[in-house]
This record gives structure tokens, sequence and C-alpha cells, in this order.
């Protein structure tokens, strides 16, 4: 039977207390881990990032994004490997949607950026709107007379 | 017998300006919950989710956009709980 290869991605994080040997060592066990079981697409290092809330007293971490092709009995065993390995707090695989090119994930840096940028776009298109947010009432207003009559 | 009860309610104009749903309108295949500058947009100050009547998300979208947020949320990048 042919190999079926499927695309997926997994986000983990490592713990943000480390030193930073100790998290390049990780990432790069990890990547090997990954292209010995299929293809790597790319690694994305978002950097430190601080967390929404802390997770075992620990107030940051280290974020990494991992795309890949696999057969689909590798993600559960990345998955196993990520849970048993002393430093990684959180990790998630997804499954690619095809045909969908997943837009460009921003790190965290960026995201801010991209945050300030949009809330300037915004206020163009805010002008914009507003003759469509006018035609509205003016169309309810002819059926309401409408109904009137 | 009443005949209250038959009377046409009378008509009222829709004032609210009908929402659209925003991942209808990109034709949005799948909501990325990596995308967290998004997904803030469909939380409330106190991080819980908008219901549809607020955001206006269609119902397929607002599972999409609800697996996505507590997606997120598993992975610290958005909060449970905030004041």
């Amino acid at each position: 039977m042919e190999k079926k290869l499927i695309s997926y991605e997994t986000l983990y994080v490592i713990n943000g207390n480390l030193s930073e040997e100790e998290m390049k060592e990780i990432v790069a066990k990890f990547s090997a881990l990954v292209s010995d079981n299929g293809t790597l697409e790319s690694v994305d290092e978002w950097g430190k990032r601080r967390l929404a809330y802390p997770i075992n007293y620990i107030p940051e971490g280290y974020y990494v994004l991992v795309s890949y092709k696999s057969e689909p009995s590798f993600p559960r065993e990345f998955e196993r490997v990520l849970g048993i390995t002393d430093g990684i707090i959180r990790s998630m695989t997804t499954k690619k949607i095809e045909g969908a090119p997943a837009p460009a994930v921003a790190p965290a840096v960026a995201a801010e950026e991209a945050v300030a940028e949009e809330a300037k776009t915004e206020d163009a298109p805010a002008t914009e709107e507003v003759p469509a947010v006018e035609d509205a009432p003016a169309v309810e207003a002819t059926e309401s007379t409408a109904s009137e009559e | 017998m009443d005949r209250n009860d038959t009377q046409r309610a009378p008509f009222r104009p829709n004032r609210r300006k009908k929402k659209v749903c925003v991942f209808c309108v990109e034709k949005a295949q799948d909501i990325d919950y990596k995308d967290t500058a998004r997904l803030r947009k469909f939380i409330s100050e106190r991080a819980k989710i908008l219901p549809r009547r607020v955001s206006g998300t269609c119902a397929k979208h607002q599972r999409d956009l609800t697996t996505a947020i507590k997606r997120a949320r598993f992975m610290a990048l958005l909060p449970y709980v905030s004041d």
C-alpha cells in the first residue's frame, strides 16, 4: 500500500525559565525527530511570549511552530514524546486544511505591530462605510411609508 | 368572542442594521487558533466568547470560532478569565 502523507502543524511551548542552550537543544531534537519520520517543511520560532495565564507558576513560554508532512501514525508518537519531555509545557497538533493556504502567522512582536496596522487600516474603510449606513435607513423609511398608505 | 387576538401586529421597520458574518464575507475555510489578534475581537473584556447575537457570525463559523478560541486558550495564547 502506498504511504499517504498528510500535512500537520504542531505548536509546542517550552518552559520560558530554561536557558537559551536548553531551548535550542529541545528545538533541534524535535526538528530531527520530525525529519526522521516525515518531511519537515518549516520550523517557526515565535520566541519568548508571556503566557495568557501562568502554567505551573511559569509566566513565560517559548513558542515553536513546526509544520511537516508525515504518515497519519506519526503525530500521535510526536505528541507522546512531547508529553514526556521535561521543559515542554503545552503542545498541540492540528491537521492543515488542504486548499486553504494557512496565512503566515506573525510572531509575537510582529503580531502586535499587525494589530496597530489593522487599527490604522480600519480608519480608512470606516469612512467608506458611512454612505452604506445612510442607505439602510433610507430604504427602511420608504418601506414604512409604503405600508402606511 | 374577542377579535383582538386576530389583530395584526403593527408594522415595525427593522431599525438595526443586519449583521453579516465576517468569516463568510471573506470566504474563510477555517479559523486559525494561532491568529490571536483576530480572535481577540470575538471575546469580551472578561475573556468570554461573544454570543452570535453580538458578533453577528453565522452558526457554522461561530462553531469554528469557538473551537479556535478554546484551542488558543489551551495554548495560553488567550486567557480563560481576565479582569
